[in-house]
């Protein structure tokens, strides 16, 4: 069970307020959509959560150690920022396996059935990343967010430039993380994704938390 | 076991990354070979007797530097074009590496190492690593021109050529043993410090503006023979065992481990809190 544990978060950037006195809980076995317009603080949220940016007030726990502190980054997460980057002059197999190296955790045939699951088959993996088009460069984003079985998952906009079949397979990969037993973290423009998706939603505004749908589905 | 995957990857990556630009570095030094062999013919006017040039004299010919200049209306401040062009290609060819990394996949092996110091460790040592195959190449690319040349490779300074090809206006006949280490590890050395300072900086500034930073420093250095501009160091013509009351390669030593060690620290320090964001 990882429990991620938010309190009063603030975080000023250049003299910037992006994350205003920010509060929530977020769990296993349970999504969390976060929905805003473009500034309203969704991506910092997510860096935040993930430890590449630190807060400027407040503190963020995962499983009760300190993020910052005690932990320089969640033991176990894997994420989709924005934009996915990879190496241009590599694969799609060989820039996960070089990602893969690092943790060490899954071997070539883990690779290959990640990058089946999200759709991109043998002849895509192989092919040099520079010539994938946009759909198959967030595809094998989120193939590299979600290969290692995380307990975190944060999955910003995984429905940018996928096509209905696309959008379709990231309504199953969210659940399958889900059921997984994965803290899942997800932010999307579409209203009716997270709508089916988030267990609960919180939407933001000029980096403040306004409002919380809890149980989403069921109200 | 972590920390030796992070620094294989960065290695690994790196290297990639700045292989074309190594090329680059092999084709400038056997430009500046071919460039010292016909200045000897046309200063010595082909004559026979004229000694091969070294191994070392060729080293000491790209990484002289130029001598003290003392402003006045009768002397011109000479640029020095080889040796700038070298230092500040090296300093270039590491100056993208760290921050485009963490805008494409190292974003995410970053998330994995649970380390922020763990990472600028890894792309410390990959820095200083991609500088000393920088000089490996220069050296080895020396080399294979005194092969094609015909010029013997060897360690010994020919004294003629100091005063007449690299106008250093040295008071000495002989050069001991001691200037040929200077001339082979000062430059890498100060290379090295230069590069890892420019890192550091890129930091806190744009990395285009700490490369600039670096630039005044190197031309600030051709200019002014003191102590503290660190450049002098990187230039074996202003050795104490060419020019009289020259630099001390010691102090230069201690002075460039110093700002390595607080260009590292500095580095480190600020890294773990620094806010990683998408690349403007």
């Amino acid at each position: 069970m990882t429990i991620i544990e938010l309190k009063n978060v603030s975080k000023k950037i250049r003299g910037v307020t992006v994350i205003d006195d920010i509060s929530m809980t977020l769990s296993s076995d349970r999504v969390a959509g976060l929905r805003g317009i473009n500034g309203s603080g969704k991506t910092m949220l997510m860096r935040l959560i993930s430890g590449l940016i630190l807060p400027t007030g407040g503190t963020i726990k995962i499983d009760d150690k300190l993020l910052g502190k005690e932990i320089t980054f969640p033991e176990s997460i894997g994420i989709l920022l924005e934009n996915p980057a990879f190496l241009d002059s590599y694969s799609g197999f060989q820039n996960l396996k070089m990602l893969a190296s690092i943790r060490d955790q899954i071997d070539d045939d883990q690779i290959n059935q990640t990058l089946k699951f999200v759709g991109l088959n043998e002849e895509s993996a192989k092919k040099k990343y520079k010539k994938y088009s946009l759909g198959m460069k967030q595809r094998l984003g989120i193939a590299g967010a979600i290969m290692e079985q995380p307990d975190i998952v944060i999955l910003d906009e995984p429905t940018n430039s996928l096509d209905t079949s696309g959008v379709e397979l990231v309504k199953e990969i969210v659940r399958h993380e889900k059921e997984r037993g994965a803290v899942v973290i997800i932010a999307c423009h579409d209203a009716d994704i997270l709508d089916e998706l988030a267990d609960e939603i919180y939407y933001l505004e000029e980096g403040s938390l306004v409002k919380t749908t809890r149980e989403v589905k069921q109200a | 076991m972590n920390f030796y995957k992070l620094l294989k990857y960065d290695l690994k990556n790196g290297f990639r990354v700045g292989g074309l630009k190594l090329m680059i570095i092999i084709l400038m030094t056997l430009a500046f070979c071919l460039d010292f062999y016909l200045r000897k013919d046309i200063v010595y006017m082909v004559d026979p007797l004229t000694p091969p040039g070294t191994w070392m004299d060729y080293l000491f010919y790209i990484f002289a530097g130029i001598k003290e200049y003392t402003p006045s209306i009768t002397e011109e401040f000479i640029f020095p074009i080889k040796w700038i062009l070298i230092h500040l290609f090296i300093l270039y060819s590491t100056l993208y590496y760290p921050h485009r990394d963490l805008s494409s996949l190292g974003l995410n092996v970053l998330v994995r190492t649970k380390g922020r110091l763990a990472w600028w460790l890894s792309k410390s040592i990959w820095n200083i690593s991609y500088v000393l195959t920088c000089y490996i190449s220069i050296f080895l690319t020396i080399i294979i021109f005194c092969l094609v040349a015909n010029e013997p490779i060897s360690l010994e300074i020919t004294p003629m050529f100091v005063n007449d090809l690299l106008d250093a206006g040295s008071p000495f006949d002989t050069f001991p043993s001691y200037l040929a280490s200077i001339i082979l590890l000062m430059p890498m050395f100060i290379s090295i410090v230069l590069n890892l300072v420019q890192m550091t900086l890129g930091l806190f500034i744009k990395p285009l503006y700490s490369f600039g930073m670096m630039a005044v420093i190197l031309l600030a250095s051709a200019y002014f023979l003191n102590p503290f501009f660190i450049g002098n160091y990187a230039m074996p013509i202003r050795s104490e065992y060419v020019i009289e009351n020259g630099l001390q390669a010691t102090t230069g030593v201690m002075l460039s481990a110093l700002i390595m060690t607080l260009a590292f620290l500095i580095g480190s320090f600020y890294f773990k809190r620094y806010d990683i964001l998408a690349e403007e």
